[in-house]
């Protein structure tokens, strides 16, 4: 029990206020999302296809790969942060899967 | 570069032999998809390579010892998607350790508790008086 004592307060705890926690986190999520939307909007008319699976142009995609990320995973990531926080309930452990690239992205 | 390209370039560095069992390795973690360590050791790896070159593996190895170690890996160069699995194994590895540590501290409250009852008894008995 000692050791553990010990051990505990060896770790740096931080205390955040929870109302102002839990509104960055939603904060930080809501601009991915938002961003993503309105890169993937932008995408339509700026990037060809070269096949099925990328796009010609470099740039759209790498923004491809950030618009699917963010689509699987903004939620899990923000559930998960304010789970650990016991903020929130938790996800599933298993983050979604991130779909592959396609052209058109669907 | 590819991950091959990238390795056979190490070898007149590090010889043959540490290469082929560096692509062995690697080659098993690839076939190991289910477990997410594995599959993100060997993500970060093939990452770090393709957008470094083989200076990858040092920087690969250093991320991966930050994440084993509960840090927080500098992995600024890495795709979205490989810093999401990065960022969600760390976050289930916190999870992890917060179940662990209630139910350490459930342990505590428990045997505390238990205590509690020997020391009231024993304050009342008088045998601490002494």
């Amino acid at each position: 029990m000692l050791y553990m004592l010990l051990v505990g307060c060896l770790n740096k705890v931080i205390v955040r206020e929870p109302q102002v926690y839990t509104a960055e986190i939603n904060q930080w999520d809501n601009w991915a999302v938002k961003q993503s939307a309105l890169m993937k909007t932008f995408m339509k008319s700026a990037c060809t296809c070269k096949d099925d699976n990328s796009f010609n142009e470099p740039d759209c995609n790498l923004a491809a790969d950030y618009i699917l990320t963010i689509e699987a995973r903004s939620e899990w990531h923000k559930q998960k942060a304010l789970s650990l926080a016991e903020l929130g309930p938790a996800p599933k452990e298993v983050p979604p899967t991130i779909p592959e690239i396609t052209c058109p992205l669907k | 570069m590819s991950l091959d390209n990238a390795l056979t370039a190490l070898i007149p560095i590090v010889g043959s032999a540490l290469i082929e069992k560096t692509k062995k390795d690697l080659l098993e973690l690839s076939q190991d998809a289910e477990d997410p360590t594995k599959k993100l050791v060997y993500s970060l790896t093939v990452g770090a390579i393709d957008q470094l070159g083989p200076e990858g593996i040092e920087v690969a190895k250093q991320a991966i010892e930050d994440l084993l170690a509960g840090k927080a890996p500098d992995i600024n160069w890495a795709n979205p998607r490989i810093a999401s699995d990065a960022v969600a194994l760390l976050q289930n590895a916190e999870s992890l350790e917060k179940k662990k540590a209630k139910a350490a501290l459930q342990k505590v409250g428990e045997v505390l508790g238990q205590s509690g009852v020997v020391l009231v008894k024993a304050l009342l008995s008088g045998a601490l008086s002494t």
